[in-house]
């Protein structure tokens, strides 16, 4: 078996790709450590099933390389593409088979494949192993896709939208799984979605896409501690409209009351107090409220 | 809205309909071929043999198949477009599209009457006979009825009637009440079509992704319990012999005996239906059938391809390894056509001698060496149309479409048809090498072909994103 040992599940070196005229991806450079809980952010056509598909090597980089388990992701040996579990966005499934039936037949394939988890992820997420695939509603398909995924310990697993079609209920049980899992078998793994406050209570790293590039790619702590909302009250005077310390990114409201998106600015919340003679009230900021400025925008 | 324009959209665009005009020109150019550069006997054939089918009342409920045809493609777009929860609320769709599938019924009854000579009583009939051809596809893709209430019962008629040439000639002795019935039955199986009833029905019988089209009500008992079923235990077995494996299992899993009882059950099925029926006007017209049972044989093995794309996406299968599983497993469905094509031959020749013994060794022979040589000429463009699916390249075939695919298709087995039938009747048919020569060529051709689809995979997949 080939593959880091405490060093990174993948790497792209410089990776473009292109489609057409369309670039997908634009001089990606990125090392994600073995071991790490990654979420992948960005709007839709940002990047990140391209990203995603250039890991296990079903695209091939227009430009640069992607190294996946140490391994050509091009050239990925059936060991290691046995290593690695993905859920796709939309799930492609053998539509005549019965669920019991299509795990029986993609177990064959793994050598770790664990029959305990796989009882008890279809237990837990309440799947039916009589019911015919074809029929399926897209949520039991996204369940599937999950039992899947994870069923033969996998070292690196790749989850594209994998709660988007969960019920509330669904959900939860997976979050909860995936945290269970993070902390016992220690997969790297990369969760791509749009529902940032899964994201959040799951991931230690993010990285974000934007029009093909990372613009952001850090420990999620380091990122949140870095970034701060103040409820700011001027009780003596006005605020004005525009304030000018450059560590104020956003600002909404003035005169009395503000609400303020900080950046680094830790250290000058004392200052800020005294200058303008008002309370402030600082809160954390989530990943959903940070988003925009992750990709750049206003 | 023009009327009807919602039914020529759902059923041509631009590419269809160059398709379907090039399928039309072939057919027209190898017949030109035929009568301008063929032989005297190769002419007289031609003609001949149509001439025969015309003139034999014994002969018209076999002409029912032609406008068949339109009426499948009509019946199949028509269905998976009612079939939708959508098509409820486009308002009056039902209505639009209505008259232009009865229209479409008559232009297509119509050839067929027009081509015959004598009075007006038998081309009135041919021309019933024609429309009730056109009608009963909607019945047997209607997705409100099982195939046990649809397909059967009118097989069941049809073998009685065709097999049994006394019944058959005294319906053709009444035939102002036959065609009575055939027109009732044509206009009832139409206006079924666009009761709303009907279409209340419809909604919620959509089949699986995946299962259209076949007998949902057979492959859901039978799915669960093929043999394939029981072989996948254990470990991984990463060879190629167990992709390969997996390979038919996905494809063919859904029936009880696999792959094997598909091919021979549709093979034997149109061979007992077009070469029985030919049989029955005479022995060779019988024979000549091969041709066409060859065709059907030919597309019936494309239309189930092996799937080596969608969710092989995320099997744990290298680039390099793919190659070798895609080459083999298409070698492997050609060999399974072979084997159909022999079958098949066989089945319609010793059908044909209980009708017109003797069993002539020497023609099942020559059909067969015939049709196996077809099958090599038409190997490398199926193999690469039965691959299709895998190529992602914009200016590869996936941009013809599936209809598009099946005519190309179409025109590759015809072509391969047409050379079969100029090895079993030299000198007939403008192909006038000498025999040698000609298999020298095909072996030749075959074996190139071979290598060149062998790079081309290793080329995709060593070079190309997989989806």
């Amino acid at each position: 078996m080939t593959g880091p040992v405490g060093g990174y599940a993948f790497e792209f070196r410089g990776v473009t790709k292109r489609f057409k005229h369309t670039v997908a991806l634009d001089r990606v450079d990125l090392a994600v450590p073995a071991g790490a809980v990654v979420g992948l952010i960005g709007r839709n056509g940002s990047g990140k099933s391209t990203l995603l598909r250039h890991v296990v090597g079903l695209y091939l980089p227009s430009e640069g390389a992607c190294v996946t388990l140490g391994q050509a992701a091009a050239a990925l040996d059936a060991g290691t593409l046995a290593r690695i579990g993905v859920v796709q966005q939309e799930a492609d499934f053998i539509p005549w088979m019965r669920v019991g039936q299509q795990l029986r037949y993609l177990s064959s394939f793994y050598d770790r494949w664990d029959r305990v988890l796989e009882d008890r992820l279809v237990r837990d997420l309440e799947l039916d192993r009589t019911a015919r695939i074809g029929t399926l509603p897209p949520g039991n398909l996204q369940k599937l896709a999950l039992v899947l995924a994870f069923c033969h310990h996998p070292d690196l697993v790749l989850l594209d939208e994998p709660v988007s079609a969960l019920d509330p209920l669904a959900r939860e049980a997976m979050l909860r799984f995936l945290l269970e899992v993070a902390r016992t078998d220690g997969p790297t793994l990369v969760v791509s979605s749009h529902v940032l406050r899964d994201v959040e209570r799951v991931v230690d790293r993010v990285i974000c896409l934007e029009q093909g590039r990372v613009t952001e790619h850090a420990e999620l702590d380091e990122l949140l501690e870095r970034w701060a909302e103040w409820k700011v009250t001027a009780h003596h005077g006005t605020l004005p409209q525009h304030l000018p310390e450059p560590w104020v990114v956003q600002q909404e409201g003035a005169g009395r009351e503000a609400r303020l998106l900080v950046r680094d600015a830790a250290g000058e919340l004392q200052a800020f107090r005294s200058a303008y003679r008002a309370e402030v009230e600082v809160r954390p900021v989530t990943l959903e409220r940070l988003f925009p400025r992750l990709i750049g925008r206003p | 809205m023009i009327p009807g324009y919602a039914l020529l959209r759902l059923l041509w665009t631009r590419t269809r309909l160059l398709i379907v005009a090039g399928l039309f020109g072939l057919v027209a150019v190898i017949f030109a071929s035929v009568l301008v550069l063929g032989s005297t006997a190769g002419r007289d054939e031609l003609i001949g043999g149509l001439g025969l089918a015309l003139a034999n009342p014994l002969a018209h409920p076999v002409l029912a198949i032609w406008p068949m045809l339109p009426g499948c493609a009509v019946a199949a777009h028509l269905t998976s477009l009612l079939q939708l929860p959508r098509s409820w609320v486009l308002p009056g769709l039902q209505r639009r599209v209505a008259a232009p599938v009865v229209i479409l019924g008559l232009l297509a009854s119509l050839p067929l009457p027009l081509l015959m000579a004598g009075p007006v009583g038998p081309r009135l009939f041919v021309f019933l006979l024609g429309l009730a051809g056109y009608a009963i596809p909607f019945l047997l893709l209607e997705p409100t009825l099982s195939p046990g209430s649809a397909a059967l019962p009118i097989f069941a008629v049809a073998a009685v009637v065709l097999l049994n040439p006394p019944v058959l000639a005294q319906l053709l002795a009444v035939r102002p009440s036959t065609g009575a019935v055939l027109a009732l039955l044509a206009g009832g199986i139409l206006a079924r079509q666009f009761r709303p009833e009907t279409a209340r029905r419809r909604l919620g019988t959509l089949a699986p992704i995946g299962m259209e089209g076949r007998m949902r009500w057979f492959a859901a008992r039978t799915a669960e319990h093929s043999k394939g079923a029981r072989d996948w235990t254990g470990g991984p077995r990463r060879t190629l012999r167990f992709w390969l494996r997996a390979i038919d299992y996905e494809t063919f899993g859904l029936h009880r005996h696999g792959a094997w009882w598909m091919f021979f059950r549709s093979a034997f099925l149109m061979l007992f239906l077009y070469g029985l029926f030919l049989g029955l006007i005479d022995r060779e017209a019988g024979g000549v059938g091969f041709s066409f049972a060859y065709v059907v044989v030919l597309l019936l093995t494309l239309m189930y391809r092996p799937r080596v794309a969608g969710a092989w996406d995320c099997r744990p299968v290298p680039r390099n390894q793919r190659i070798r599983i895609a080459w083999t497993s298409s070698l492997g469905v050609a060999a399974r056509l072979l084997l159909a094509i022999v079958a098949a031959a066989g089945v319609s020749e010793a059908l044909l001698a209980l009708i017109h013994p003797p069993l002539d060794f020497g023609k099942v022979g020559a059909e067969l060496g015939a049709m196996v040589t077809a099958a090599l000429v038409a190997l490398p463009g199926m193999q690469w149309i039965d691959l299709r699916h895998v190529y992602r390249d914009p200016k590869g075939p996936r941009m013809l479409g599936r209809p598009g695919m099946r005519a190309l298709a179409m025109l590759v087995a015809i072509l391969s048809a047409v050379i079969g039938l100029s090895f079993l009747r030299p000198g007939r048919l403008p192909l006038l090498w000498p025999l040698p020569v000609r298999y020298a060529v095909v072996l030749g051709v075959a074996v190139l072909a071979q290598a060149l689809f062998y790079r081309n995979l290793t080329r995709y997949f060593l070079h190309e994103d997989l989806v």
